[in-house]
């Protein structure tokens, strides 16, 4: 994925308990749980569409003390995993 | 427990609570994301709905669950216009064969005939035969096979006794003397020759032959059949296997391809036999069929969307 590429979410909706988040995909029907920092992401992309510079920044302020090499691991992780879940997209 | 909407208005007290709470979460470190999904399935047990999958660009995943393609509009066109049956039918019923004799004094017009037409006797014998047909596997009816053998025997100008062996086209189907031979119904219109020929009746544009091995059926030669409106709810009153013979047109009109690709996925979506795991169940085809879609469409546009849950075959 180019650093140019856009991400964006499926149509969902969202209700937060505590740090967990369950997401409703309104195209797939289906339900996820979601961790705290992926729910923050989930959520962020649902407002509007981002680069991959423009959510590793996000992730940057989730993070207390964050390591670069963690964050773009963790991003490389998240993205793959919710798009192959049809949560995101990528143009 | 809140539904959290996006917000771009400007801060309130609740957005900088919102705030306050994200804040918390932040970690030292961080492991994977940490993701339990619970998977929409139907109520009633059906397959489920993969249509995630699909908006993935997953539709080559094999394995239990994994979305499956749909049959394409040719495949479930039907006869096509070599002759091929591709698609599977289920015979829902026979009428017929009934033998309707004609003795009758009409009116007519033909090549030697004044051009109000003369007073001709046509002696005929026709043998119907009507067969309704379904979609194998769905409860669609894909339409009405009317088989009209025809065998005239005599046709005779009244004024002078000639036979005339050339077509005629009845004008006045009941001039009514008294005394004349009045057997059998004929309509203004309707033509008549010397010899046997039978045709697809009703079929558009009209398919003839003489003998008695029938041509393949095709598409256009089928009247009836389920309609649009009743499969969908909405839209259209001609019958879905309509649209799927406009696609013979190379000229077919976007608006027709499009309702024929509309059809392709209610077929799709509806077939038990065994079901298979369409990316779209028949709710969500009424959905993103309808004008607006109740439901978003993945993609740029409903026409591509649909095709590919056939693999963009023809």
């Amino acid at each position: 994925m180019t650093q140019h590429a856009i991400i964006k979410t499926a149509e969902i909706r969202s209700i937060r308990w505590d740090d967990d988040y369950v997401i409703y995909n309104q195209l797939s029907g289906d339900t996820h749980l979601l961790d705290g920092i992926s729910g923050e992401l989930i959520c962020a992309l649902s407002e509007e569409a981002m680069s991959r510079t423009e959510l590793l920044k996000k992730l940057n302020e989730l993070l207390e003390v964050p390591s670069e090499l963690e964050m773009e691991n963790y991003l490389d992780d998240f993205i793959a995993r919710f798009q192959k879940l049809g949560l995101l997209d990528i143009e | 427990m809140s539904n959290q909407e996006p917000q771009n208005q400007g801060k309130t007290k609740e957005e900088a609570d919102v705030q306050k709470r994200r804040r918390f979460i932040k970690v030292a470190g961080v492991a994977a994301p940490v993701v339990l999904t619970l998977a929409n399935r139907s109520a009633f047990g059906q397959a489920q709905p993969c249509l995630s999958q699909q908006i993935s660009g997953n539709m080559s995943q094999i394995g239990q669950g994994s979305c499956e393609s749909g049959m394409s509009p040719l495949e479930w066109k039907g006869p096509n216009q070599l002759g091929t049956n591709i698609t599977d039918f289920t015979e829902v019923s026979t009428v017929g064969p009934t033998t309707d004799k004609i003795d009758k004094e009409v009116e007519a017009t033909f090549a030697s005939s004044d051009l109000r037409g003369d007073r001709i006797r046509i002696i005929s014998e026709t043998v119907t035969t009507i067969k309704t047909y379904k979609w194998y596997g769905t409860n669609f009816i894909y339409g009405i096979l009317t088989t009209t053998e025809r065998n005239t025997s005599s046709i005779t100008r009244i004024s002078d006794g000639t036979s005339i062996m050339t077509e005629v086209m009845v004008t006045n189907p009941d001039p009514n003397p008294a005394g004349s031979p009045n057997i059998g119904a004929i309509i203004s219109g309707q033509k008549f020759i010397v010899g046997e020929r039978s045709e697809y009746t009703g079929s558009n544009p009209l398919t003839t032959w003489s003998g008695i091995i029938p041509p393949a059926p095709k598409c256009s030669d089928y009247t009836g059949g389920t309609t649009f409106i009743a499969a969908f709810g909405y839209g259209s009153m001609n019958p879905m296997r309509e649209f799927l013979c406009k696609l013979d047109n190379p000229n077919v009109n976007s608006a027709n391809k499009l309702n024929a690709y509309r059809v392709t996925a209610m077929l799709n979506a509806s077939y038990d036999a065994p079901a298979i795991n369409y990316v779209l169940t028949v709710d969500q085809v009424k959905a993103v069929s309808a004008t607006p879609p109740t439901c978003p469409i993945p993609g740029d546009d409903l026409s591509t969307f649909l095709r590919s849950t056939w693999l963009n075959r023809d």
